[in-house]
């Protein structure tokens, strides 16, 4: 494909060089706020973060050097490994099949047929909704006694569940009601993708006699691919980050079975006090989502077509 | 060319698709309503009562009674209104400054503000919270609202792609005119993108009234509770799960973000359509 179809970024050439430092200095005017933010916000934020995980810190009296025994406090607690282990098994599971899934129903949903916007729309109902309502409202859902999903099972003559009781079970009841709630954006996000593919691109397919499955592969795949993979990787560092619905439906329970590493983080700061350990596991957290996405870019990157 | 009967099978299939998937997102809707009008005796029965027998209204009633809804759902909108219209303001400004011009380091800024996008919120929440605290704002919605009048990574990314397929043409003919960028970007591109912002505002919305962490960081004082903290302490007042009346509360809480959706659904897919079209 040589020709360019969607327009490429255009940004104003003056020739001469008052008129660049013009340029030079309206750009930067327009994008101080957000280096501002940066500064204040994140960049100092995050060296602090980096220097309390050094102390150990209750928000009472002042932080007190104590070296690496944060680190090395967490990497003998059994309970970090675990929120550690929920969190990558979370992930692993939640990605591939939310959005797979999300690109099947983007497809499905990208054509010409009445009441299309109605189906649009009932399937980003969910991630507009708070989790806690939504985490709730599954809460009742999975409950083992009078739960609508346990009636189903007991109408198909099978046993009760205790979805969320049961240690085995509570995790994965979690990450389904996540794929649930969160689909919706991620097919919002595809749809847009697919709808820049260039309508040309299929009229003059179907002259050259290809058919919808070639069309699907040759021009839809392709097209896609970087959208998607830019869906893939938010997804992935979304999902790390997981706290709300972990939150809101179990609160970590039964056990520790669905405690996630960010509400483990969020608990050992905001419950127990122990801020040191907290901004310990924030580093932690951080270098994670840093060596997932340089993997996620070296392995998957490089078959993502960025040519248009 | 294909006849018509494989084309009418296929059509049925895909409306079979979208009909179970639309029942799959749905159902637990329903079932919330459903027990937030049912008395007791239906909701714990077996096996279920699919309908109430009659609009039982002591759930919401009761819900009320435990936490001051209205109140905490004005506290959210009080949050959202006075943070919405700085951040589409800045984060598009940021954005034009992107996509349109020229300086020494762009490259490496906007690398920086991809990479901001990546980072978690959990490395920067304890400082941010003890500078708060510091300033005697911990308890206030000032930490909420504050920081959106810096610009949001994911906004300057979108309206950055999205400004950048405008066809330049316009703006330079202002320039000829002797307009500098700033009024180009007041007068030109804010009107001429206004789907975009409307649809960058609607998510700012939504991100505020589904907000989870940084309201429960930042808000102690169960008045300035937001309604989703509201729902969340729900249990804790009582003692024990009440799920007729808190399934009316997550009920009455979701309606004015449906309402939203109902309302301004064009924008949501017009918003996403001329991401791509060229103008």
């Amino acid at each position: 494909m040589e020709k360019t179809i969607v327009p490429m970024a255009s940004t104003y050439k003056p020739k001469s060089s008052p008129k660049k430092r013009r340029q030079w200095l309206t750009g930067y005017l327009m994008i101080l706020p957000n280096f501002l933010g940066f500064f204040i916000f994140m960049l100092a934020p995050i060296i602090a973060t980096v220097g309390l995980g050094f102390t150990e810190w209750d928000l009472v009296n002042n932080p007190q050097w104590i070296g690496l025994a944060n680190y090395k406090n967490l990497f003998g607690d059994r309970i970090f490994w675990l929120s550690f282990r929920k969190t990558i098994w979370f992930t692993l599971l939640n990605v591939p099949i939310q959005s797979f899934l999300a690109l099947l129903i983007a497809v499905l949903l990208n054509r010409k047929l009445k009441a299309l916007n109605l189906f649009r729309t009932l399937f980003i109902i969910p991630w507009i909704c708070m989790s806690v309502a939504v985490g709730l409202t599954w809460t009742w859902l999975f409950n083992t006694q009078f739960g609508y999903i346990n009636h189903v099972l007991t109408s198909l003559g099978m046993e009760r569940i205790g979805w969320l009781t049961s240690d085995k079970l509570a995790l994965y009841a979690v990450i389904f009601v996540n794929v649930w709630q969160y689909l919706g954006w991620h097919i919002i996000l595809l749809l847009a993708g697919l709808q820049i593919v260039p309508q040309e691109l299929y009229e003059a397919a179907t002259v050259d006699g290809a058919n919808n499955w070639m069309k699907f592969w040759k021009i839809t795949i392709p097209m896609i691919s970087p959208i998607f993979f830019y869906d893939l990787v938010v997804n992935m560092i979304m999902t790390l980050q997981i706290f709300d619905l972990p939150f809101a439906m179990t609160n970590g329970g039964p056990g520790n079975a669905t405690r996630v590493f960010n509400l483990y983080l969020y608990q050992k700061g905001f419950s127990f006090l122990q801020m040191g350990e907290a901004c310990s596991m924030g580093v932690i957290l951080f270098g994670l989502i840093m060596v997932a996405t340089f993997f996620v870019f070296k392995f998957l990157g490089s078959r993502v077509n960025y040519e248009m | 060319m294909r006849g018509d009967k494989g084309e009418t099978v296929r059509k049925s299939l895909l409306y079979l698709f979208y009909l179970v998937g639309s029942v799959l997102m749905l159902l637990p809707f329903f079932w919330m309503i459903s027990t937030a009008f049912k008395p007791d005796t239906e909701i714990f029965t077996v096996p279920i009562k699919w309908f109430p027998s009659s609009f039982y209204g002591e759930n919401f009633k009761k819900a009320f009674q435990v936490i001051p809804i209205i109140k905490y759902m004005l506290n959210t909108v009080y949050i959202a209104v006075l943070k919405i219209g700085g951040e589409v303001f800045i984060s598009a400004l940021v954005a034009y400054g992107f996509a349109r011009f020229d300086f020494r380091g762009k490259n490496l800024f906007f690398l920086i503000l991809l990479a901001t996008m990546m980072l978690p919120y959990e490395v920067t929440m304890i400082p941010t919270f003890m500078m708060w605290s510091y300033l005697g704002l911990s308890d206030s919605y000032v930490p909420l609202i504050l920081p959106a009048y810096f610009g949001a990574a994911s906004f300057i990314f979108f309206l950055r792609m999205y400004f950048s397929t405008l066809p330049v043409e316009m703006e330079e003919s202002m320039v000829m005119d002797g307009a500098n960028y700033f009024q180009i970007f007041y007068k030109l591109i804010l009107p001429l993108t206004k789907p975009a912002l409307l649809t960058i505002g609607l998510w700012a919305f939504l991100g505020t009234w589904n907000d989870l962490l940084g309201q429960l960081i930042y808000i102690n004082d169960p008045m300035k509770y937001t309604i989703q903290l509201g729902l969340a302490s729900f249990s804790n007042m009582t003692g024990e799960t009440l799920w007729g009346p808190l399934m009316a509360a997550s009920f009455v809480a979701l309606l004015p973000v449906i309402f939203l959706l109902m309302s301004a659904q064009k924008y949501f897919v017009e918003g996403i359509k001329m991401t791509g079209i060229k103008g």
